[in-house]
């Protein structure tokens, strides 16, 4: 399967970049929200990024002209039945992706592929929600955010998706700039597995709510390890509330496993809506 | 009063061989790596160790150090030696970069084992995913014992069975 055209459903952070990406690809692509103050901000977004871009002379003018070109917005319901993929990028919010697909099935042609953004639900449950026949052309494709940067995408085949289309959009994102992964219908998939890790071993390597231990495991993490950010830092900038979220989830969905056993600090943070940068306090605080 | 010599040891080894080592060596000024072990034990047992580091899971020559005396000649014999050191007082089991890698290894070696994705996939995913500096079989790659081991006292120390190592993990050590 080589997409040929992308619709992508939901214009929030993930959908917007999505969109674009797919864009500057030179694919004909279509960004849709029910919301359509969201769909016209995320399209001057995305205008005011390509227009820095040529600023910072990483694309013509020419390129963007055309990428603007290709990009549309438009109401879900007035979008071609014959759009090659359709990408679900909405709320993290199992109902709402069912009845979403459930009337995306009826939208579009047999032959259209769907796939999911989601981080934290079983693609082999979201596929009960649309027909056995299309359930074989449903698959997760999990982008990371900013997704016209991160190259990752986690490219997830269900139980009955067939092989060779999670096989086919490995190759094309490859072939296409990407550096996607080959992933199972897995709890957290690959990143939010593994990454678990780097959170929860911090948060036992320091002794308490404090400052100072956070800045200098975030410190040596940095100047030893070489990551680009420390763990706190970073649960900060995600959200301590989103990052706990996926940890109970994949500790949940792992049958409770003690590698992954969401940690009691992280929790008080929660409880205290210390939620990090977004609410000017979490590990540390925010003027 | 006669100037004591200085020794640094960067070997792997078990608790026994570096208990054993520090034994031998008394009347020297002591640096040692500790990569696998609580330093803070190792301290309150052995007058002559003077620093502690951390370099055995390190693949850019940086590596976490400790002088509880004499900071200067200790950082001095870590940077003849190749090493740039990063000074701090947090002395935990493990260190806290190495500690931080095993278990992200471990969790990864899980993964594998239970057919989440192949290692090629898995490295290329926490590498363009999250901007990780290496991926975790990378950062295995030959370390594999003491990833081992380290984990082993992490979950010998807590008794918390977060630590224990995958079963794939522990067939490479074999």
């Amino acid at each position: 399967m080589t997409p040929t055209s992308v619709a992508i459903i939901g214009a929030g952070t993930m959908g917007a970049g999505i969109a674009q990406w797919f864009a500057q690809q030179m694919l004909p692509t279509v960004l849709c929200d029910t919301n359509e103050v969201q769909l016209a901000k995320a399209l001057v977004n995305i205008h005011a990024s390509w227009d820095k871009l040529v600023e910072k002379e990483k694309l013509t003018a020419c390129q963007v002209s055309q990428m603007k070109s290709l990009l549309e917005t438009k109401p879900i319901a007035s979008v071609s039945p014959k759009m090659s993929l359709v990408i679900e990028a909405i709320i993290e919010d199992l109902a709402i992706k069912k009845s979403v697909f459930a009337s995306l099935d009826q939208q579009f042609a047999p032959t259209t592929v769907f796939a999911t953004n989601t981080s934290s639900f079983p693609i082999a449950l979201l596929a009960t929600s649309v027909s056995p026949e299309r359930q074989k052309k449903l698959l997760g494709l999990h982008f990371f955010n900013p997704a016209t940067l991160l190259k990752l995408v986690e490219v997830i085949a269900g139980p009955v998706t067939d092989p060779s289309l999670a096989q086919n959009l490995y190759t094309w994102f490859e072939q296409n700039g990407k550096e996607p992964a080959l992933c199972a219908d897995t709890p957290g998939f690959i990143v939010n597995r593994v990454a678990r890790s780097f959170y929860g071993e911090a948060l036992r390597i320091v002794s308490g709510d404090d400052e100072a231990q956070f800045k200098e495991v975030d410190r040596l993490m940095r100047e030893v390890g070489e990551f680009k950010m420390g763990p706190f830092e970073l649960m900060d900038l995600i959200g301590v509330d989103i990052n706990y979220a996926v940890t109970s989830s994949v500790w949940e969905a792992l049958e409770k496993s003690p590698r992954l056993t969401p940690h009691p600090l992280q929790k008080k943070l929660v409880d205290e809506k210390r939620f990090g940068k977004k609410t000017k306090r979490g590990f540390y605080v925010y003027p | 009063m006669s100037i004591r010599e200085w020794i640094l040891d960067l070997s792997v080894g078990t608790k026994q061989d570096k208990e054993a080592f520090l034994t031998l060596h008394v009347d020297k000024n002591v640096v040692m790596d500790l990569t696998c072990f609580d330093p803070q034990d190792f301290y309150a047992r052995f007058p002559q160790l003077k620093g502690v580091c951390a370099t055995l899971l390190s693949e850019n020559k940086r590596c976490e150090a400790h002088f509880r005396e004499n900071e200067l000649e200790g950082l001095a014999l870590l940077q003849a030696a190749g090493w740039t050191p990063v000074v701090t007082n947090m002395l935990v089991t493990g260190f806290v970069v190495p500690r931080t890698i095993a278990t992200i290894v471990n969790e990864a070696f899980y993964s594998w084992e239970e057919k989440v994705a192949t290692q090629g996939d898995i490295d290329r995913a926490m590498c363009f995913g999250v901007n990780y500096p290496r991926g975790p079989f990378a950062w295995a790659k030959g370390k594999e014992k003491i990833i081992v081991l380290l984990l082993q006292t992490l979950q010998e120390r807590t008794g918390d069975r977060r630590y224990q190592p995958a079963k794939s993990l522990l067939a490479l050590n074999a």
